[in-house]
């Protein structure tokens, strides 16, 4: 419809510019190719972007899965290695899900309903975790546990020699699964929060009710499709997370569907890829489900809009220091302390050895950084595949944004929920419809991508475009239309519109999802792990393959490397927040 | 329904950034009176709402009495008052039976109770049938009766409405202030109501205390608020009255040197106080001026004049007169006792 109404004046406006030779004119103005947009054309490019990205892809999948019949799918499901690590998946996913809720939950009333002090260094402080890449965090982890600890060996109280690392298994899985996801449940149940107005406390209040009884017979309920979503949002990440499992469980062939999939093509090749594409079938429909009741819920029941008037902040009273103290115990805890042990186990010149002024080295980073080919190629990789993905979808973002900020109804529901499902569904299975579809030479030009940089870019396109659309389209949503009217009204064409008048607004916003981009596929492991080959292997391979192959000291050495970068960027977007809508950033 | 008198001593409040949203002010208000604050956005009128409802404490020095009880330490549940917001706050996860009957499910009241009072005030508001709709299904107007019958619910000794008209259309407007005004007459509480809207404070109040940039600026009674305004801000707000420079001597009041109507209170300088209704066209008058703009109403036309040498003024005159923009024309008084104003 859209398309159409504002299309209809640039035709007349052609002619009016120049009524003797309209052709001639525009060819003046614009080049060719560019003269015969009009305001279809950014729609046209969201459908090709859409249909190459997200439809290609797991139509492929799908087929692959279900091509043969049903009853091979059935078969493979009913193995009972794929059983057991489906039993697993449930089986953390879920624990882990109440850790994020309760620790998410707790954080975000502290934040967002109570006098506590420094609300914005605890947001930063919590929100952290969301940017630091799932191995790193396990890397991390294992370094603050581990038998060889050299944060616990300086303290003198690190487990004794020879004994398990407690951080491997269910457990650590669990824990580590929870605490990576309790930003998800913090940002969502912050926002529900928001969304209760102070005014329906009050008048709970008025009715008689104190404020901690009003809190929880008025605003609880209030909150309810919040902690449905936030629980349905780390349910999902942990279901498709792979970085985690990957290095905590797979040591002590502890799988989950996605550390299945993995060790089924590392072991046997491509050749298995029918059977585990029947298992990224079933990953996606486990994550597919609690995407959808997730988007359901918030759609449905949660006005994500702020409250016009926001809850009055409760007074904890003699409880806020033990409160502040404890919020910040925490922090310690689940971030200060990994972060602080994966330093330590950087400088040393062998794991297994205490920090101190004889043993601390910065021997691994001149190795990884300088002489390591190896690492020194992941660098520039993963700098180049990031930088590519990001310049690439910010482009392509401009046109497509805008279309879909001008779609309304359920053309607009579709298109979206298309560009969401590469980026919700786990890397694994994007990985595995990758390899589907380039296992083969393309057909006409007879080029094979499979085992190039082209795949993981591509997937990384597949998997990123979303980042890089939603602020955009939330931009392009902010312009008011009557400005593009205004610039029709005074003659432009919609070429002109589109880039002297609405992309300029939209700028910050484009680079604020390149950067995000960028971000996410500098960080990212799950789908690299399965595209990578000799040459074009990514910063999160190596991490893996470095802890893998027992180099740890260098593997943690790349990890601190990747946080600087991360949290560099960060700071960056950081200080474009204010030109950004609202919700672009994800710890904002 | 109990009505307790209110009394306010050196009430301010000073907000943590410093901003003086009210300047110190004592107010006593009688039992079952109904008192309407009436002032422009800002003017800290619903800053004093909240400070009688408990909901914002008084700087040290104020002190709130319900009667004769010490109220200024009480936050609003222990204050036993009720609240109509102009949001009206309905709780949205509950029935229109839930929110009616939160405050006494709170007190654990028998069931049986709980039934007559519900079927008592869905009945008093005018909303029986619709006890078991939940809330998005109401219309604004039935909300409003909501939030009435659940703020009645609490056997309040003073009944709070912030504003509690402002959210509808113009039509539903008047027809639920007169049902307002009826229902709070039969209710004998005492009711304190904000608005800046000065036809809801003529039709509600007893009394109305019109407020200005945190004090206030009159106390009265509607006829004395309009008849006899304390300060230029209380005759513009009220009755959009013009301030025509004057000055009283000889017995008379004097514009621009032509007498135009005996006075003998003071002396000096004064403004004649000009509403719509005080002047018409004269071709005697003592006053002229242009008529920059003339609007048609139907049951009357309304003429902005420019006075030679004063200020723009409204004036309304009969629908068929012909006088009309451009037009240059004499005006007189209606009545010979003008209000007159001191500065």
């Amino acid at each position: 419809m859209s398309d159409q109404t504002i299309g209809a004046p640039v035709h007349t406006t052609r002619h009016h510019v120049e009524p003797k030779d309209p052709a001639k004119s525009l060819s003046q103005r614009v080049p060719f190719a560019l003269s015969r947009m009009d305001a279809s054309t950014p729609y046209w490019v969201l459908v090709i972007a859409v249909v190459l990205l997200a439809v290609f892809p797991f139509g492929r999948l799908l087929i692959a899965a279900f091509g043969p019949g049903i009853e091979p799918f059935i078969a493979e499901l009913s193995r009972s290695a794929s059983i057991r690590a489906t039993v697993n998946t449930f089986d953390v996913a879920l624990w882990s899900s109440f850790i994020s809720l309760g620790l998410g939950g707790a954080l975000a009333f502290l934040v967002g309903a109570t006098d506590m002090r420094g609300k914005r260094a605890v947001s930063v402080a919590f929100l952290l975790p969301l940017m630091i890449a799932p191995q790193v965090t396990a890397l991390a982890w294992l370094q603050l546990f581990g038998p060889s600890s050299a944060l616990l060996q300086s303290i003198g109280l690190a487990p004794p020699s020879g004994s398990a690392n407690p951080i491997y298994g269910r457990g650590g899985i669990i824990l580590l699964l929870g605490v990576q996801h309790t930003a998800l449940a913090f940002i969502t149940l912050r926002a529900g929060l928001r969304a209760i107005p102070g005014d329906v406390i009050e008048a709970a209040r008025a009715c008689g009710a104190s404020s901690w009884r009003a809190f929880s017979f008025v605003g609880l309920p209030m909150l309810a499709p919040f902690l449905a979503a936030a629980f349905a949002l780390c349910f999902v990440s942990s279901v498709g997370n792979f970085g985690i499992p990957a290095l905590l469980g797979m040591p002590e062939n502890y799988l989950t569907l996605p550390t299945l999939i993995y060790q089924r093509l590392a072991s046997f090749g491509t050749g298995m890829i029918p059977r585990v594409a029947t298992l990224a079938v079933l990953v996606s429909f486990i994550a597919g489900i609690g995407t959808i009741i997730s988007a359901f819920v918030l759609a449905r029941y949660a006005t994500r809009i702020e409250a016009d008037k926001p809850l009055a902040p409760f007074r904890l009273g003699r409880a806020r220091l033990p409160a502040e103290l404890g919020v910040w115990g925490l922090n310690v805890l689940l971030l200060v302390a990994p972060l602080t042990a994966l330093i330590a186990a950087s400088l040393l010149p062998s794991y297994g050895m205490p920090l101190n002024a004889e043993t601390f080295t910065l021997g691994n980073y001149a190795e990884v950084l300088f002489r390591q080919d190896v690492t020194t190629r992941a660098f520039m990789n993963s700098f180049m595949l990031a930088g590519s993905a990001a310049l690439l979808l910010m482009m392509l973002s401009l046109p497509s944004g805008y279309a879909l900020s001008r779609l309304s109804g359920r053309r607009r529901v579709v298109l979206e929920a298309l560009v969401e499902t590469p980026y919700a569904l786990p890397g694994i299975v994007l990985a595995i419809a990758m390899i589907l579809l380039f296992i083969r030479p393309l057909p006409l030009v007879n080029v094979s991508l499979y085992g190039t940089y082209g795949i993981i870019l591509i997937a990384y396109l597949s998997s990123f475009y979303v980042l890089a659309l939603r602020p955009v389209t939330a931009a392009f949503s902010q312009l008011d239309p009557r400005l593009e009217e205004a610039a029709a009204m005074c003659g432009a064409g919609f070429w002109h519109r589109f880039t002297r008048v609405l992309v300029p607004g939209v700028l910050p916003a484009a680079a604020a999802g390149g950067v995000l981009v960028f971000l996410t596929a500098f960080n990212e492991l799950t789908v690299s792990a399965l595209l990578w080959s000799s040459g074009t292997e990514t910063l999160g391979v190596v991490l893996f393959n470095f802890e893998d192959g027992g180099y740890t000291t260098l593997a943690s050495a790349v990890a601190v490397v990747t946080v600087l970068v991360v949290l560099t960027l960060v700071a960056l977007l950081d200080s474009l927040a204010h030109r950004l809508p609202r919700g672009t950033l994800p710890w904002r | 329904m109990g009505g307790a008198g209110i009394h306010l001593t050196d009430c301010a409040k000073t907000f943590p950034d410093g901003t003086r949203a009210l300047l110190p002010l004592s107010l006593e208000i009688a039992p079952r009176e109904k008192v309407v604050i009436l002032g422009p956005s800002g003017c800290g009128k619903t800053t004093l709402l909240r400070i009688i409802a408990g909901l914002e404490t008084p700087d040290l020095e104020g002190s709130v009495y319900f009667d004769d009880d010490d109220v200024t330490g009480l936050p609003i549940e222990a204050r036993r008052v009720g609240m109509v917001f102009q949001s009206y706050a309905l709780f949205p996860t509950l029935t229109v039976a839930g929110n009616i009957l939160f405050p006494l499910r709170l007190k654990k009241v028998p069931k049986e109770i709980q039934e007559t009072r519900l079927a008592q005030l869905a009945s008093f508001v005018g909303i029986e049938g619709l006890e078991h709709r939940h809330i998005h299904e109401l219309s604004g107007g039935q909300k409003q009766r909501v939030a009435l019958a659940r703020a009645l619910a609490v056997e309040p000794r003073i009944l709070l409405l912030d504003e509690p008209l402002t959210a509808l259309d113009a039509a539903l407007r008047e027809r639920l202030r007169a049902e307002l005004s009826s229902l709070l007459d039969q209710l004998g509480v005492t009711a304190i109501y904000v608005t800046h809207d000065q036809a809801e404070a003529m039709a509600l109040a007893d009394r109305i205390v019109v407020m200005d940039r945190g004090a206030i600026a009159q106390v009265g009674t509607p006829f004395e608020i309009y008849e006899k305004p304390a300060s230029p801000f209380v005759a513009k707000f009220i009755g959009a009255a013009a301030l025509i420079p004057a000055h009283a001597h000889d017995g008379g009041i004097h514009v621009q040197g032509q007498r135009i109507a005996s006075y003998a209170d003071k002396r000096g300088d004064v403004f004649l106080v000009a509403r719509p209704e005080d002047l018409v066209p004269d071709d005697e008058g003592p006053l002229q001026g242009e008529v920059t703009a003339a609007t048609y109403f139907g049951d009357r036309k309304r003429l902005h004049i420019t006075l030679t040498d004063g200020p723009p003024i409204i004036v309304d005159t009969p629908p068929d007169t012909s006088i009309d923009a451009g037009d240059t024309t004499r005006l007189g008084l209606v009545n010979d006792t003008p209000r007159i104003l001191t500065p």
